[in-house]
């Protein structure tokens, strides 16, 4: 871009590269979320100016893995096997053996992952929800042990967490599905018969799951018979665009508008996972059964209707093959998909909340491929950058969604 | 002449010849990140010769929501300021010697003031406001058919085949 004559629009943007204080609590002042995700948004936007993100080393990671290990007294500890994974959009994960004489159960050997953030990446989330959540669902679910966390980045260079490496596939080896994070995966007939079932399940498990005996320093209770919740939801979403975005985009202002004046009354508080869909867990291609959910991140209390509305987006599933039926992630058909769930969950659906939660997706989904997904790689800030530049590419289809389902209502 | 293609080719080349062979092969993201980096280079060139003609397309786009917006029955304060925005805007239209980051400055200029006019839509009486969000959602249609065009090499469009011809929809 030129340098030679800076627009006031062009100055108003690029301030976002450097944003000074009163900037940042003006974004706390017009968008209040909830205290965990407010810490976070503020350390994002402190941090903003400084230093792009340089590829860590694996030594280097190594090496803070050993120094954590070693302050934390792990006994007779050793690290083999390391090694990169691919997938993690939004963060930095490495794979490793560690074996050591465990004080309660003698020696183990057992395979981790270190998922790290970047300094800035598609999505400012908390480890310490994460880590949170992974505790209270372990026996309840199929979740991945959490072992250690690095909160404030004490060891690791950014905040980090690790747990137990999960066994098992996003997908079937043969399909060429769901080649982007596992969405749009066609698991074929043998594999849904199984899958679907647990599917339903463990969703319904995550809604009904009663989190009164435990404590979660992360997450706020939003009051029922109020809008907290969605308040703090839809902020978050606005946040995110204000503080990540290089344009206007108008569309977004006709949906903000809509979405402030249309706000549901929160009827009873889930733990939400926030990306429940194919691609977040994993199975066992031989026997179906399925190994891990992951990626919680985006988890929070609140309204059931915010998981549903974002797995059953056309992009999360698939058509049969005669094309007259739609499975919602590939998994359920989606004229069953509601009434099993009701069943199984003993809770109700509202499809005025599902049609609200739709488009607070879809305004979510342009902030972060718009918004965030052209402010990382412009600062360097991600060890995904080049990805981010790709997945503005989706912007056109959900705008296209997003303007027809604002026709139906304004 | 410019050589910018033939240098984008190159540089790809070498990338997938020499580059991509030498990649530890206990490094899949390495090898991952290669592939997108070389996609991108091929999308640029795809797109190089057309950039001047999107920036054009985004300064019409704008004016064009101007135009309808500014017929909503704004308050005259409004009106008056859009309507400036939208002079300035077909002034730079009619420069042919604009260059393209004019052209893009110009567009942005714009859309800044009609952004803030349909933020402030909810003040000026249901009417005017639902006149202002169907203006703008109207001419949204042809930004999602250009960019559903642009970015096809993407390979995030579920339906590739019904995307439009992209030299016609950047005419405007």
């Amino acid at each position: 871009m030129s340098k030679d004559k800076v627009s006031g629009a062009e100055a108003r943007f690029a301030l976002r590269d450097n944003p000074p204080p009163e900037f940042i609590e003006e974004m706390r002042r017009r968008f209040p979320v909830e205290r965990e995700v407010d810490e976070l948004f503020v350390r994002k936007m402190q941090r903003r100016s400084g230093e792009p993100y340089h590829r860590i080393s694996m030594e280097e990671l190594s090496e803070r893995l050993d120094r954590m290990l070693t302050d934390l007294k792990v006994p007779n500890y050793k690290v083999t096997d390391t090694r990169w994974f691919t997938g993690g959009v939004s963060k930095i994960q490495m794979g490793f053996t560690l074996e050591w004489d465990d004080p309660e159960t003698g020696h183990r050997k057992e395979r981790l992952v270190v998922r790290m953030d970047p300094k800035e990446g598609s999505n400012t989330t908390s480890r310490l929800r994460e880590y949170e959540l992974l505790n209270a669902f372990e026996g309840v679910l199929p979740v991945p042990h959490a072992y250690w966390l690095d909160r404030d980045a004490k060891w690791f260079p950014e905040p980090a967490l690790i747990y137990a490496f999960a066994e098992g596939v996003t997908k079937p080896q043969t399909t060429q599905t769901g080649q982007v994070s596992g969405l749009g995966t066609n698991f074929g007939p043998e594999l849904r018969k199984k899958l679907a079932p647990q599917f339903m399940q463990h969703l319904a498990a995550i809604h009904t799951f009663d989190f009164t005996g435990h404590t979660f320093e992360s997450m706020e209770l939003p009051p029922v018979g109020t809008t907290h919740n969605t308040e703090w939801q839809l902020n978050r979403a606005l946040r995110i665009w204000e503080e990540d975005r290089g344009e206007d985009y108008p569309l977004m202002d006709v949906a903000a508008n809509w979405l402030r004046d249309n706000m549901p009354v929160l009827d009873y508080v889930s733990v939400v996972h926030g990306d429940f869909r194919s691609g977040n867990f994993l199975f066992d291609e031989k026997t179906g059964k399925i190994n891990a959910w992951l990626d919680w991140e985006r988890a929070h209390l609140g309204d059931r209707h915010r998981d549903l509305a974002w797995m059953t987006q056309h992009a999360m599933g698939h058509y049969s093959e005669d094309g007259k039926t739609y499975y919602v992630c590939g998994l359920v058909p989606e004229d069953e998909f509601y009434e099993r769930y009701e069943e199984i969950s003993g809770l109700k659906i509202d499809p005025k909340r599902i049609a609200y939660y739709n488009m607070l997706n879809r305004f979510m989904i342009i902030a972060s491929a718009r918004a965030t997904a052209y402010r990382v790689p412009k600062l360097g800030k991600s060890h995904q950058d080049v990805l981010l530049m790709r997945v503005t590419g989706i912007v056109p289809t959900i705008s296209a969604d997003l303007s027809k389902a604002l026709r139906e209502v304004i | 002449m410019d050589r910018t293609d033939v240098g984008l080719k190159a540089v790809a080349k070498a990338l997938t010849d020499v580059i991509g062979p030498s990649i530890d092969p206990k490094d899949p993201l390495a090898k991952e990140q290669l592939k997108l980096a070389v996609d991108y280079i091929e999308f640029v060139r795809a797109r190089y010769d057309d950039i001047h003609a999107r920036e054009r397309f985004d300064l019409k786009h704008y004016s064009r929501m101007a135009d309808a917006i500014g017929k909503s029955g704004l308050p005259s304060s409004e009106a008056s300021r859009l309507a400036g925005a939208r002079d300035e805007a077909a002034r730079t239209l009619a420069d042919v010697e604009a260059t393209t980051p004019q052209v893009r400055t110009a567009a942005m200029e714009l859309a800044a003031v009609v952004a803030d006019v349909v933020q402030k839509a909810p003040s000026f009486g249901s009417e005017v406001r639902h006149k202002i969000e169907i203006a703008v959602l109207d001419a949204t249609d042809e930004r999602v058919a250009m960019e559903r065009a642009w970015y096809l090499p993407m390979g995030f469009d579920p339906t590739p085949q019904l995307a439009g011809d992209l030299a016609e929809l950047l005419k405007g």
